[in-house]
């Protein structure tokens, strides 16, 4: 029978993994993947829990945070174009143009 | 049952999220984001959250994942354009410092009890109750992020009209 | 428990069989229908009235070599022709196809998954179709492949909204997402049909439906004469048959959610029995979809985003603040 834990389980590995995504790629457009699943990550955590209390305020977390979500992609996706015009990479450490 | 199609889904999710952080091809990290948002909205219709599963559904795999798989189409990421990537031992000391809190996290919580579900309320999670909800407890949120989704789709239109500006 | 997940597997398996045939004979009348039109005979060599025709071009599509081009990417162009057919057969999973009927003293509800939120369902299993033509366009190192992929993004990405607020309007009048609800509230007979209380709904809803599927007026994404044929230009074989069911599959399904949404559904007309009714409703709009087909030229892909965003959507969000005004 599957339990509260199962899901928080896969919740926790799923976060861990974009955590090694985000510090592991150089890729802006990874980076933002790697983003998303951390987001999807507390998704299914804040699901499992108003599950278990019974309570729907975790159901509205999860949705809040598929907006934002969505918002977050809109603009960064754009901003990531404006960038890739400009600058003609993606690279991460091509990026720093402020070092002294 | 439930336990089989959760296993199933719960695959899915995980070997999608190793596919973006792993693969060397970008359209194969996008496939990998598809298959964990689609994996997400089953997890959803597993927990009987209707309403969840759709705005996942509609959001999540009807507009994200294809504005990520357009943005790889429009500027052409192929493999060796994409950055090289070093395996340090300094990266990776650094990110088991960070992982390891959730990891006893988690381990905590799986020592702490059965957490079994309690039986499901008949209209839970529905579209409906849902949406009484939304208008009224959490009417102030909701408004916000209306707000907040306008100021992207403005910040999107702007950043994309710019473009032109500077040709003219 | 089991007798249940039986049940729902046996309907999968026919709805699958059924429309899968379907769909070969829909090419065949669809191409039937537009000689008829254009005053030519259509299709007459193999079988009667040439109906063997669909067993030719079957054999036909099974047996030519399945080729993969050199630089494509082998695995997301095997598997994209598989997404398309699969997600029109989910989509086709949550709709009511036919009234109960019972056989053999067993009661059947020919609906595969009868879900609260039905109607939206479908409409986001559609829009999720656009990842066959998407990824088959990019997967294939062919540049007519590429433009078409991209058309693919933009249109379904623009149409998704233009049907889901037209069918926004529906929905509050009926207050319910399930289609089943939907076919029990245009019960009472011709004048209880939802398309006489939003004709606007409707007629957004028919030409944003013939965008999704890709239907003549609108479908940019195989226009032969600018862009070879889009996103399956590579394709040959059974690969470019799997587009092809997906195609007529979604055709149905929009035919099937027109009819349940505004034309009262399986409710029985008059002394024609319900599941008579729906398939006469369906079939109508088959043929209004090749109708269209013989009749309108296509549209530049520049008119279809203003036809979207500057006329459709401005016209559907209106009609949503109407409905809520006059339900208040």
């Amino acid at each position: 029978m599957i339990e509260l834990s199962h899901y928080l389980v896969v919740s926790g590995i799923l976060f861990s993994i974009g955590v090694v995504g985000v510090l592991r790629r150089k890729n802006l457009l990874m980076l933002f993947f790697a983003t998303e699943i951390m987001l999807n990550a507390a998704n299914i955590a804040f699901a499992a829990v108003s599950s278990y209390y019974g309570d729907l305020s975790g159901q509205m977390f999860a949705f809040f945070i598929i907006a934002v979500a969505a918002s977050e992609v809109a603009v960064g996706l754009g901003l990531l174009i404006v960038l890739y015009k400009k600058q003609g990479t993606l690279d991460l450490d091509d990026l720093a143009v402020m070092k002294g | 049952m439930e336990s089989i199609i959760f296993f199933i889904l719960a695959f899915f999710l995980l070997s999608g999220a190793i596919m973006i952080v792993f693969s060397k091809e970008s359209l194969y990290s996008a496939i990998g984001f598809l298959m964990v948002m689609i994996a997400m909205a089953g997890m959803f219709a597993l927990l009987h959250h209707s309403f969840l599963f759709l705005a996942q559904i509609l959001v999540g795999v009807g507009a994200v994942v294809v504005l990520s798989i357009m943005i790889i189409l429009s500027i052409n990421l192929k493999e060796e354009n994409q950055p090289k990537q070093n395996i340090t031992r300094k990266n990776i000391l650094f990110t088991t410092l960070i992982i390891a809190p959730i990891a006893g996290l988690l381990l905590y919580a799986i020592a702490k009890a059965p957490f079994a579900f309690a039986p499901i309320a008949q209209h839970f999670g529905t579209i409906e109750t849902m949406g009484k909800v939304l208008f009224t407890h959490w009417v102030l949120p909701f408004e916000i992020v209306s707000i907040l989704l306008l100021g992207a789709m403005v910040g999107a239109i702007v950043l994309s009209r710019r473009r032109l500006h500077v040709e003219s | 428990m089991d007798a249940l997940i039986i049940e729902t597997v046996v309907k999968a398996i026919v709805v699958l069989l059924v429309i899968s045939a379907l769909a070969g004979f829909g090419t065949y009348l669809e191409r039937k229908v537009l000689a008829f039109m254009q005053r030519r005979l259509g299709p007459m060599h193999v079988g009667p009235f040439g109906l063997l025709q669909i067993l030719a071009d079957g054999i036909k599509l099974f047996t030519k070599e399945d080729i993969v081009p050199q630089h494509a990417n082998r695995l997301i162009f095997m598997v994209a022709p598989a997404i398309t057919a699969a997600t029109a057969f989910i989509a086709l999973a949550a709709i009511p196809l036919f009234p109960e009927f019972t056989i053999f003293g067993y009661t059947i509800r020919p609906i595969i998954a009868d879900l609260n939120v039905g109607i939206l369902f479908v409409l986001g299993a559609m829009a999720s179709g656009l990842y066959g033509p998407l990824l088959a366009g990019m997967a294939q190192a062919n540049k007519w492949g590429i433009i078409g992929s991209a058309r693919t993004a933009i249109l379904f990405l623009s149409y998704e909204v233009v049907t889901g607020l037209s069918i926004l309007a529906p929905i509050m009048i009926v207050g319910s997402l399930s289609l089943i609800d939907f076919n029990n509230a245009q019960a009472g007979g011709v004048s209880d049909w939802m398309v006489w209380k939003q004709p606007v709904a409707f007629v957004l809803f028919l030409i944003a439906g013939f965008a999704e599927t890709n239907r003549t007026p609108f479908d940019l994404l195989e226009h032969e004469a600018e862009v070879i044929s889009g996103y399956a230009t590579e394709y040959s074989g059974m690969r470019w048959g799997m587009f092809f069911i997906g195609e007529y599959a979604n055709m149905i399904t929009v035919a099937f959610l027109a009819s349940l949404v505004f034309f009262g559904g399986f409710n029985p007309i008059g002394f024609i029995p319900g599941f008579l009714a729906i398939i006469l409703k369906v079939s109508f709009f088959f043929f209004l979809m090749l109708w269209v087909r013989a009749s309108w030229p296509h549209v530049r892909p520049d008119q279809l985003m203003w036809l979207c965003w500057k006329v459709l959507m401005p016209i559907a969000i209106l009609n949503i603040l109407i409905t809520g005004i006059v339900l208040l």
